[in-house]
């Protein structure tokens, strides 16, 4: 772990970018799930005697016009039972979902429990003694204390059964004799309620019942319908999927390094090396805000609570023109808009970090407020191994949501702050008193190596008239570093930052919508060096100084989504951005295009015939992606280099294929090539001299560091590149069975050095990845991961190169569901690298390690 | 938030058995249409027969034992937790896939990964076996000489027969295969606590990998030695279903 959060630290130093440009999306969203109308079973006149409950839980797909269209069993087979329950699913009807105020498809899970019959044929109530006691009650549900509809109560006193329906609202009434009476609630998808009362003539027992539901499934709806096929290489991740994958700490944005065409430096180091770009290559947003810092001391958990998240959206390539500045994929979380009456309490503590979300509206503002924040204590794990560092980390959120989904407005206030310790050896002044040991001058203390932190505040508002779409936004920021590299001098870097942002949706027809976006940034970013005003020589030298002062950023982009039949999709877009500095100026154009072609329909039985999921789609783009030059991974503050460097530039260009299964499965196969020409300031490393057995260097690198040279800019390199392979993959989607996916990756990337192409530095050829989610009973959830990455290369014997070992990582995590009165439990244990599988950090350096946690997570 | 304070309060209570039960106050009388006091249902089964059913079980638990090293292999004493999940077949039987992470003297650490077999002899006493894959990361010792390989093996990898003289540094996995004895309790339908003592057989293939690379593969050379120890464990845990 310690060798690891070092390596984390090296790669953080190594140099530091994100990009300047937030793409503007429209706001996300909201989804209401579809209302039953009726939901009643009646009892199969054929059924098998039982003496215990029977359950049966089906699968219900409720398209856009609330109509059950497809019905799948979930449960074991119960014959006599299921056959009754799947005829009366098929007849339920519903309010159809929404989402963003459109009807859409979407499936629910359903239960059924079917009671014994009472054991002895009870006497008619009719004909029973008089009844002068009432029992008045109501139901809700144990939890989330919703009313549970569709119940029957029933009281037993003797030989006699007295039966009542509950309403809509959970609510009954039952009169009853004088006396002790066994009751009984039972409901489609909860457990059978049992309770023993005391009744008295000519009074009314009032209670409040606690009906426990069979599953407790925050994810139990997920959008199956409007999943349109606008870009080829999207993967959209909702629910479980970015919830509770083993590995990732519950964390959505850490989902992605288990995609296809995505490798990492080390199997915990959370910077995405996506189709063989460099990790300044990929942007990070949340709904189009850039993101300074995105993991927590770059191997932690994201800076965003998990709750705001509703969607990420992967970008391997081919990303739309709205997405700029960026010459690799593109990652975009995407937030929900809170409801107008939505109250949510969500308290989460684990072995590294503690956290809250409150969820309340203001009704004065016709708004709901979101406030949440997190402090990391990884320290406090990691001081039980060394004493040599120490991490920390908090972050918060503060958002407040108004209006309506068509016209509303948002303020989205966040930020961040991450602190690694370390221990520092100094000499203090003066001289040592040999009689007095206290005075000894030389002295280690834990001091900041590294301080992070930035903040924002993105105020946006939407509006919407006819077919026309507005947007507005503006972020203004600031983001701090602190550097010390174990000299007690830190160096510190300060960026102001504000950037506005325009954009127009028009839909004239259903076949065409067209969007105009413009886009601005400033960035004004400042150094303050230790006393005596000299820079470090390494971290802060040549490019670094050279970067410092005023950058500006302007954007436009235009796009058409055009549909000219049934089973095309064109998508054109251009994008110009114009870069400034003290230094130069640069401006780029990007034109982009995306085709789709329906190449045949499937007729899949849970799948609507028209729906983009249920046909076989061809897919291409091609595009133009250009970037400032940047820092290998970000730091606030410090992201950016001088634009006299020039612009980098890639060409992406991609084919693949979809095609639907049965069952929710799909598989996808895509092939990309992509020109990296120039790229600018990656790894490519100079080199040490190969120390050999012999007494001399037996081949020396072709390039070794220049001591007298600025550190930095000895990696300042311009090359060309190119990536190529090809990503299969084939996933199931589903909110309440087995989900997951299983992927491979060939990989492809290199860059021209000394005339030859030569395995880029962070290359793996081979990327597998199998994910799985499996719900089981009593409320477990089991995830399991496992990962496999081929090496990388190493420098060996100058021209040589060899790569070493990669390494092979299984993850798992046990999720248990537990309902309390008027709140919801999660308790959980998430472990990565379970079978503590080595793995080769560099040439002579192996590192084992297990991350264990357990926490619990409490819902109000 | 008060009462969400005194809400997270019972989280332990859930965690560590507690049971909704019925609220302990009778339900009032009225008759001024207000809703009446909360109640939560009867248990509709003993706590002890819920736990006979089939299902998915997990288990955490922390342990205290010894390995001793066979020939001159260094002894150790061990600090763990464990993480056991399991599946209850059938009244008699379960199958545990058990994960034990340990501190060892010296910043030594062990892990295991074994396939447990139990038989639920009584509702309390249970007996497995398991077998499985284990390891040491982290041995070392600066202060014993290095041994050397056989003549005419130097520059390559070897591996040195004789335990009478250790490595000086251990890192690698193996085989290992122990018995377990288990007594448990049930707190409640959710939940089961358990104390138990193990024994165990590891072997160990060390690996002490050298400043040396081969100019060639550009692989380090590595000595490697096989370790044996034979070692017992206490328990106690708890156990979720």
């Amino acid at each position: 772990m310690t060798r690891l959060a070092i390596a984390g630290l090296i790669a953080l130093r190594a140099g530091a970018a994100w990009a300047q440009q937030p793409p503007t999306v429209p706001t996300a969203p909201v989804f209401e799930p579809p209302r039953a109308h009726n939901a009643e079973v009646p009892y199969p006149a054929g059924a098998p005697p039982q003496d215990q409950p029977v359950a049966v839980t089906v699968k219900l797909t409720v398209d856009a016009t609330g109509v059950v269209t497809h019905v799948e069993r979930l449960s074991a087979p119960q014959p006599g039972f299921d056959e009754a329950v799947i005829a009366a699913a098929r007849s339920f009807r519903f309010d159809p979902a929404t989402y963003g105020g459109k009807p859409v498809a979407a499936e629910v899970t359903f239960k059924q429990t079917f009671l014994p019959p009472p054991p002895a044929p009870g006497l008619p109530a009719e004909d029973g003694p008089l009844r002068p006691a009432r029992l008045r009650g109501k139901l809700v549900e144990l939890g989330t204390r919703a009313p549970v509809a569709g119940a029957t109560v029933t009281a037993g006193t003797g030989e006699r059964r007295y039966v009542v329906d509950a309403d809509a609202r959970g609510q009954f009434v039952l009169p009853l004799p004088e006396g002790g009476a066994r009751i009984t609630v039972t409901a489609p998808g909860h457990h059978a309620f049992l309770q023993q009362e005391q009744l008295v003539a000519g009074q009314e027992l009032a209670v409040t019942y606690l009906v426990e539901r069979d599953r407790y499934d925050p994810y139990e709806i997920v959008v199956v319908g409007d999943q349109r096929r606008e870009e080829v290489s999207r993967i959209a991740l909702r629910g479980p999927e970015i919830r509770q994958v083993p590995g990732t700490f519950g964390d959505p944005f850490r989902v992605v390094q288990a995609l296809p065409g995505v490798s990492a430096v080390a199997s915990l180091l959370a910077f995405p090396i996506v189709r063989g770009s460099a990790p300044s290559a990929t942007g990070v947003s949340i709904d189009g805000t850039r993101i300074p810092l995105l993991y927590h001391l770059g191997a932690g958990p994201s800076v965003i609570h998990p709750e705001f998240v509703d969607e990420v959206d992967f970008y391997p390539g081919g990303a739309p023109v709205a997405f700029g500045g960026y010459t690799g994929g593109m990652l975009d979380g995407r937030t929900r808009r809170a409801g107008r009456d939505e109250h949510v309490v969500d308290v989460d503590v684990n072995l590294v970090q503690a956290g809250a979300l409150v969820r309340e509206p203001i009704r004065p503002l016709g708004a709901t407020l979101t406030i949440a924040g997190r402090y990391g204590y990884p320290g406090l794990v990691l001081s039980q191994v060394t004493n040599e560092l120490s991490l920390s980390y908090w972050d918060y959120q503060l958002r407040l949501d108004g209006g309506t989904p068509n016209d509303g407005w948002t303020v989205f206030a966040f930020g961040a702050r991450d602190e690694l310790d370390e221990l520092h050896y100094f000499t203090r002044e003066g001289a040592p008193d040999p009689n007095d040991p206290s005075s000894d001058p030389r002295r280690e203390a834990l001091r900041p190596s590294l301080i992070m932190s930035f903040h924002r505040v993105d105020l946006r508002g939407h509006l919407t008239l006819g077919d026309l779409r507005a947007s507005a936004r503006v972020v203004l920021g600031r983001d701090r570093s602190l550097v010390d590299d174990s000299d007690d001098k830190p160096s510190r870097f300060a960026a102001w930052v504000a950037e506005p942002s325009a954009r127009l949706d028009w839909r004239p027809t259903a076949a065409v919508t067209a969007t105009l976006g413009i886009e601005g940034d400033v960035h004004d970013t400042a150094a303050r060096f230790p006393a005596g005003g000299e820079p470090p020589a390494d971290l802060v030298d040549g490019a670094v100084l050279r970067g410092l002062g005023r950058s500006y950023r302007a954007s436009g982009f235009a796009e058409v989504l055009w549909r000219p039949g049934n089973d095309w999709l064109v998508r054109p877009g251009i994008r110009t951005d114009r870069y400034s500095d003290r230094t130069a100026s640069h401006a780029s154009v990007d034109p982009r295009l995306t085709v789709r072609y329906r190449l045949a329909r499937r007729d899949l039985d849970d799948v609507p015939p028209d729906s983009d999921d249920s046909s076989i789609w061809l897919k291409a783009s091609a595009g133009v992606y250009h970037q400032p030059p940047r820092y290998l991974v970000p730091l606030p503050g410090l992201d950016q280099l001088p634009l006299s460097y020039g612009l980098s530039r890639s060409v992406q260009t991609s084919l693949g294929v979809e095609v639907p299964l049965p069952a929710r499965f799909e598989v996808t196969a895509e092939t990309y090539y992509n020109e990296l020409d120039p790229t600018f300031f990656e790894l490519a490393r100079p080199q040490d001299p190969v120390v050999t057995p012999g007494p001399s260097v037996l081949f020396p690198p072709p390039r070794l560091f220049d001591p007298s040279a600025p550190y930095l800019d000895q990696f300042a390199v311009r090359s060309s590149g190119r990536s190529y392979g090809a990503e299969l993959m084939a996933r199931r989607r589903s909110a309440t069975g087995i989900y997951g996916w299983a992927s491979y990756t060939l990989s492809l990337s290199e860059r021209l050095r000394d005339g030859r192409w030569r395995p880029y530095d962070f290359d793996r050829t081979h990327l597998v990845n199998l994910v799985a989610g499996i719900p089981l009973g009593r409320n477990w959830d089991v995830g399991v991961r496992l990962q496999y990455q081929s090496g990388k290369p190493e420098p060996v014997l100058g021209e040589a190169v060899v790569r070493n070992a990669g390494y092979a990582r299984f993850d798992v995590r046990f999720d248990k569901h537990a309902a309390w009165r008027n709140w919801i439990l999660d308790f959980y244990v998430d472990i990565t690298n379970v079978a503590v599988m080595p793995e080769e950090i560099e040439a002579k350096q192996t590192i084992r390690y297990v991350l264990p946690t357990a926490g619990v997570r409490g819902r109000f | 938030m008060a009462s969400i304070m005194q809400q997270s309060a019972v989280v332990a209570a859930v965690m560590f058995g507690a049971t909704p039960r019925a609220a302990a106050s009778p339900a009032t009388s009225s008759s001024d249409g207000g809703d009446g006091p909360v109640r939560l249902s009867l248990a509709s089964e003993a706590d002890r027969v819920a736990w006979l059913r089939s299902g998915f079980r997990l288990g955490l638990g922390v342990s205290y034992g010894t390995l001793h090293g066979q020939g001159a292999v260094p002894d150790f004493k061990t600090r763990g937790v464990s993480i056991r999940p399991g599946i209850r077949l059938d009244p008699q039987w379960s199958i545990y896939l058990s994960l034990q992470y340990a501190a060892l003297d010296g910043g030594v650490a062990r892990f295991a990964s074994t396939v447990e077999p139990t038989w639920h002899i009584t509702s309390h006493l249970a007996a497995g076996v398991g077998l499985g894959y284990a390891g040491i990361s982290g041995y070392s010792r600066f202060d014993v000489e290095p041994v050397q390989p056989a003549v005419g093996t130097l520059g390559q990898s070897y591996t040195f027969p004789n335990v009478q003289r250790p490595l000086p540094h251990c890192t690698g996995v193996g085989l290992t295969a122990l018995a377990r004895l288990e007594l448990g309790y049930v707190l409640g339908p959710r939940t089961r606590t358990h104390i138990a003592a193990e024994a165990l057989e590891q072997w160990t293939g060390c690996e002490d990998a050298s400043d040396t690379v081969d100019p060639f593969s550009g692989k380090q050379l590595v000595r490697r030695q096989w370790w044996a120890h034979t070692g017992a464990s206490v328990s106690w845990g708890i156990e979720w279903r």
